[in-house]
């Protein structure tokens, strides 16, 4: 959820990701989370839903459906609640001021009465989940679902050691709930895609349900009304356009830069040049995207765009509100993911005349596009794992689970999402909008425990559906994979490390992009990388990417 | 008797300092949360290895350190003080009471909001350079600056704490005889000289004592604020102790190097809280234990 | 030098006052200027308490106030009692056993405790979700004992021998003689104790599960920290406050109920308290 904009605001986007606390283990004796185990988890089949038919169908490359308006009348999936009562407790993250508490909490009331138990949550700030976690998992008193994702302070995923270990002992092998055709009785988990269900499978079994996203991943955003008012060709055919697009769109006397930080331009120009997402694996070596040519040559231009003037002058400081910049057209370009389009229609003050649409990377010399990157974080943005128990509570937790993915156009997602219509929301041109209660009173945070897959849906603007559509139509099928990603691989090393290996790349990119350090500071940035952690990690994804006879 | 006043407040220290310190016992553990103090594995002193391994990244950290906190106990000891002693001289009360109560408001903020306000007021986009590039003067280079940070840090601490830190000056102020100085004025001392021969010796142990707390807590300077900024500047300029070990132990969940590296900077401030106490006795001041009972 | 000295305090209390306008200003701005003006606004064109008002019917704001002020002011009388108790028992030097208790009290100043081990703790004396939880770990803070004991150390030993031939014990020598004369010192403790229970919002996240217990501070916290995340999934958010103001606004709420209290720390700090008592 928050980790790849954050990321992307310094630098360095892809290096730091990779599945959010991929697996760990001391590699003893007793670690039961390797990958031969793990490639052997019979994952759910999958049932893509029926329930409700988009407006524009999504393929199996991973272009999500999309939906000019919410279904009206919706479409009422159950007739009664899951459960009979008793309640539920879980350990929830969000990243919203923190919602009113249940007796000033009408939505919460609600939500008890039609989940039919009464739902007693824990819910932690999403920067300080790292340490509320540490201490939870230290007491044996846990809630029924717990959500492991660790964020530090800032937006960096933590590596906790261990956590499949912890998962081992204290929470339960969904496997012979979910694995195969066993998730038939669930049809609404059965319609997440197994790339989702893939990011939940540790220590040779499933232990968790997955909040599932587009596999799409980060786009380049950028101000199609500026760029009209400028006069500027949006569509670049090659690098030395692009560049030129960059001095033309760049005024800073009226406080306006082409992009907002220069990690918006590491990642494009990676892209242009063909450059590797995460990892390249030719079927012998394997290579890390900043020991490539590519990574050497995109910095070297950025360091000369930097130079230029182009990129927001504050773009390095921590926090930066590069949403806000965007939106102020303080500048024109934002690397940012798929689901902030509908947030940027809602917060933006230029009015109607207001048009964003994405950037596609053309090849670095020109003659046609280049391919774009998946999401570096799966398909996923997190999952939830459920505390030991018997057969019978279990079974109870994923009927509620089933319950609480409703797809996209059933009444259950529009209250789950939206709450209740006049009170918590009212529809506007086809689309729900917030109330000032509903704004405060749905953030409880019960999205991350489960969801239904992701849907291309921008209230009340069709048109801005369709750009966002048609977009991810044009780029999803060339789009590359990381091969880490894209073959489930596990490394002890990466998990540990990744926060920083990726701090490493960060700061030594950082440090060149800035002026503080000369170009020629990469080689020992990368030798750095490798001596700390990163030959390793080669090793151990490599050993497994030969087991597996990827080519 | 007396000892018995002692007892409700020694009860809390030891059962909510001491007891959950002797989990520091985590400094010699590979610690997982999970498995608890009790079956965490024992790994000696591998936890120690950071600050003795001689990284370089460690003494850049370490240099740093000390260069921030010698300029925050420069600045920070300094201008409370005179501006306790400034606001002291104002004659009227109403204005006093204005003045402190303006100057010590920042206090309240979070170093998220005063990194975010210097940010948006000092960096490139904000108003200040804004109106120096509209007018094609050259902007004024601070946030973000690696050359600066060091001073710029100590700004914000001072922007942030110094009417806090000039209260307990206020106080002790307050505890002066203003007698010495109708007598010493009787004598037809000048304000220079009264400022140098009652003003600053009635404040003199308050000093002294506030000096060696701080040097009881020398190895930490700002952490929440060097950590928001140091993507900006980057780590040479801006690694401290504190970050170092949060970027080399804690982002790995790595609770025993942690719990090491307070040890050792507990020992550390033992020593010169020691050593300072030791100097001050010297000096004929009471200091932070008394020398002897009278 | 009289011009100068105002000009020095002016400038200093412009450096705090504008960015404190710029606060204030930026809670009451619409959208529309936040994002126009980079997000810090110093000088609204149009007013609106929009950010208030969402602030005070979401019922999390009022209700977090008023939790902070049970624990500020329970805290604080516990920690002010405490405090004294501890300090006055260790000023008499030569005291039974007064150095290793002393020595204790500093001791806890240099070490302290992992995170942890702080929660097990608590947890196992059954404080969790508990407002105590909170508040007895930070009874005690060494500082200020510290702080505490040297002040009534200054305090002349003839005024005490005076009380003491008097026939006055150890306990009509604290109320009678050495808290009298603590007045400013003893409001500034108090303050410092205040502020910390005002302000603390980590003990709160780790020990308070049930978010409708939460202070103001951690509630302030997860509008602040969230910032950049916040409206990512809250689509159609469009038409409420901006963040940047209900931040500015939430941070405004918290500050106010310190600054009143302030004043009454203040009136203490006239000068002569001692003075007048010795001559008494």
């Amino acid at each position: 959820m928050l980790t790849r904009r954050t990321l992307l605001r310094g630098a360095a986007a892809a290096a730091v990701s990779g599945p959010l606390l991929a697996a760990c283990g001391d590699g003893g004796a007793d670690n039961q989370n390797t990958t031969e185990r793990n490639q052997g988890v019979r994952l759910p089949a999958y049932a893509p839903s029926t329930v409700v038919k988009p407006d524009l169908p999504g393929n199996a490359d991973g272009l999500l459906d999309a939906f000019l308006s919410y279904p009206d009348p919706p479409v009422q999936q159950f007739t009664g609640p899951p459960l009979t009562g008793g309640t539920v407790s879980a350990f929830v993250l969000t990243g919203s001021p923190v919602p009113p508490p249940k007796e000033n909490n009408p939505f919460w009331q609600e939500l008890d009465k039609r989940l039919g138990t009464e739902l007693k949550l824990t819910i932690t700030p999403s920067a300080e989940m790292a340490a509320k976690f540490s201490t939870l998992i230290t007491g044996d008193d846990l809630p029924d679902l717990i959500v492991p994702a660790l964020f530090l302070p800032n937006g960096v995923p933590a590596g906790i050691g261990n956590l499949p270990q912890w998962m081992a002992t204290k929470c339960t092998d969904l496997t012979e709930y979910l694995g195969g055709d066993a998730v038939k009785e669930y049809p609404n988990l059965a319609a997440i895609s197994t790339a989702a269900w893939k990011q939940c499978v540790y220590n040779g079994g499933i232990y968790g349900v997955p909040v599932p996203r587009g596999v799409a991943g980060t786009l380049m955003f950028r101000r199609d009304d500026i760029v009209q008012k400028v006069g500027a060709d949006p569509d670049p055919k090659s690098f030395a356009e692009f560049r030129d697009f960059c001095r033309k769109v760049t005024d800073a006397k009226a406080n306006r830069w082409a992009i907002v930080n220069a990690g918006g331009l590491m990642f494009l120009v990676q892209q242009m040049l063909g450059g590797p997402n995460g990892w390249r694996w030719d079927g012998a070596k394997l290579t890390h995207q900043v020991e490539s040519e590519e990574f050497r040559k995109a910095l070297s231009d950025v360091v000369a765009m930097y130079k230029e003037g182009v990129v927001h002058p504050d773009s390095f400081a921590g926090n930066a509100p590069t949403k806000r910049w965007f939106n102020a057209g303080e500048a024109v370009l934002t690397a940012d993911r798929y689901t902030a389009w509908p947030q940027y229609y809602a917060e933006n003050v230029a009015g109607p005349a207001f048009k964003i649409s994405g950037m596609r990377p053309p090849k670095y010399d020109g003659g046609g596009w280049a391919p774009t990157w998946q999401s570096s974080a799966g398909a996923t943005n997190n999952f939830t794992v459920f505390k030991k128990a018997d057969k019978g509570r279990v079974k109870e937790l994923l009927t509620l689970c089933n319950y609480l993915a409703a797809p996209f156009g059933t009444a259950e997602f529009l209250f789950r999402r939206y709450g209740v219509a006049g009170t918590h929301y009212t529809m506007q041109n086809g689309g729900p909008v917030y109330t000032q209660a509903g704004v405060t009173q749905t953030a409880l945070g019960v999205r991350y425990i489960v969801d239904a897959p992701d849907a291309i849906f921008i209230p009340g603007n069709p048109e801005a559906t369709k750009t966002s559509y048609e977009y991810q139509k044009a780029v999803i099928g060339t789009s590359v994979p990381d091969p880490v990603i894209a073959n489930g691989l596990f490394s002890d090393e990466w998990s540990r490390k990744q926060p920083v290996l990726g701090g490493i790349v960060n700061n030594g990119q950082n440090d060149i992009i800035a002026g503080r350090q000369p170009l020629t500071y990469l080689d020992e940035m990368i030798k750095n990388w490798r001596s700390q952690g990163g030959d390793k990690v080669r090793q151990e994804f490599t050993e497994q990417l030969q087991k597996l006879g990827v080519k | 008797m007396l000892l018995l006043a002692t007892v409700p407040g020694l009860a809390v220290l030891l059962t909510f300092h001491y007891l959950p310190l002797l989990g520091n016992v985590i400094a010699f553990q590979d610690f997982q949360p999970y498995l608890g103090i009790l079956h965490s594995p024992w790994n000696g002193w591998t936890n120690f290895e950071v600050l003795t391994s001689g990284d370089p990244q460690f003494v850049t950290a370490l240099g740093n350190t000390l260069v921030i906190m010698l300029l925050q106990i420069g600045v920070v000891f300094t201008v409370p003080i005179a501006l306790a002693l400034l606001l002291d001289s104002l004659v009227t009360e109403r204005w006093k009471r204005i003045v402190q109560t303006v100057l010590y408001l920042p206090h309240f903020l979070s170093w998220v909001i005063v990194v975010s306000i210097f940010n948006e007021l000092l960096g490139g986009s904000g108003p200040l350079n804004t109106f120096l590039r509209r007018h094609d003067l050259a902007t004024f280079d601070i946030v973000g600056n690696a050359a600066v940070f060091q001073e710029l840090v100590t700004g914000q601490v001072l922007w942030k704490e110094a009417g806090w830190a000039m209260i307990l000056f206020l106080a002790a102020l307050s505890r002066i005889d203003p007698e010495l100085y109708e007598a010493s004025s009787v004598d037809g001392a000048g304000k220079a000289r009264q400022l140098w021969h009652i003003t600053l010796p009635g404040l003199r142990s308050v000093i002294v004592l506030l000096l060696i707390l701080r040097l009881g807590d020398a190895l930490t300077v700002g952490f929440e604020q060097i950590l928001l900024q140091q993507q900006a500047v980057g780590v040479d300029a801006s690694e401290v102790l504190d970050t170092y070990v949060y970027n080399h132990g804690v982002v790995m969940g790595d609770w025993g190097v942690s719990a090491a590296v307070g040890l050792v900077k507990g020992l550390v401030g033992v020593v010169l809280v020691l050593g300072a106490n030791k100097l001050a006795h010297a000096f004929g001041e009471p200091g932070l234990y008394q020398r002897s009972p009278r | 030098m009289k011009a100068l000295k105002a000009l020095l305090l002016t400038l200093c209390c412009a450096l705090v006052v504008v960015p404190f306008v710029g606060i204030v200003a930026t809670s009451l701005s619409t959208r529309e200027q936040i994002v126009r003006e980079g997000g810090f606004v110093i000088i609204p064109d149009q007013i609106t308490f929009a950010a208030y008002e969402a602030l005070f019917t979401g019922g999390v704001v009022p209700r977090a106030v008023g939790v902070s002020v049970f624990i500020t002011a329970v805290g604080t009388a516990l920690s002010l009692t405490t405090t004294t108790l501890l300090a006055y028992g260790l000023s008499r030097p030569g005291s039974l056993g007064h150095r290793p208790v002393l020595t204790l009290v500093v001791g806890a100043l240099l070490f302290t405790p992992g995170i942890i081990p702080g929660y097990l703790t608590v947890s196992t004396l059954g404080l969790l979700d508990s407002y105590w939880a909170v508040i007895l770990p930070a009874v005690v803070s060494a500082f200020n004992v510290v702080i505490l004991r040297a002040f009534f150390m200054e305090i002349p030993a003839e005024l005490v021998e005076s009380a003491r031939i008097d026939g006055a014990g150890d306990w009509q020598i604290l109320t009678r003689i050495v808290l009298p004369l603590s007045k400013a010192v003893l409001s500034v403790i108090g303050l410092f104790y205040a502020v910390g229970y005002w302000n603390a919002f980590f003990t709160a996240l780790l020990y308070l599960n049930d978010a409708a217990k939460w202070p103001v501070q951690l509630v302030l916290r997860t509008y602040v920290v969230n910032q950049q995340q916040l409206g990512v999934d809250q689509v159609g958010a469009g038409s409420l406050p901006p963040q940047e103001a209900l931040q500015m606004a939430i941070l405004v709420i918290s500050i106010v109920p310190i600054l009143l209290v302030y004043p009454f720390v203040q009136r203490h700090f006239t000068k002569g308290v001692l003075v007048g008592a010795v001559k008494g």
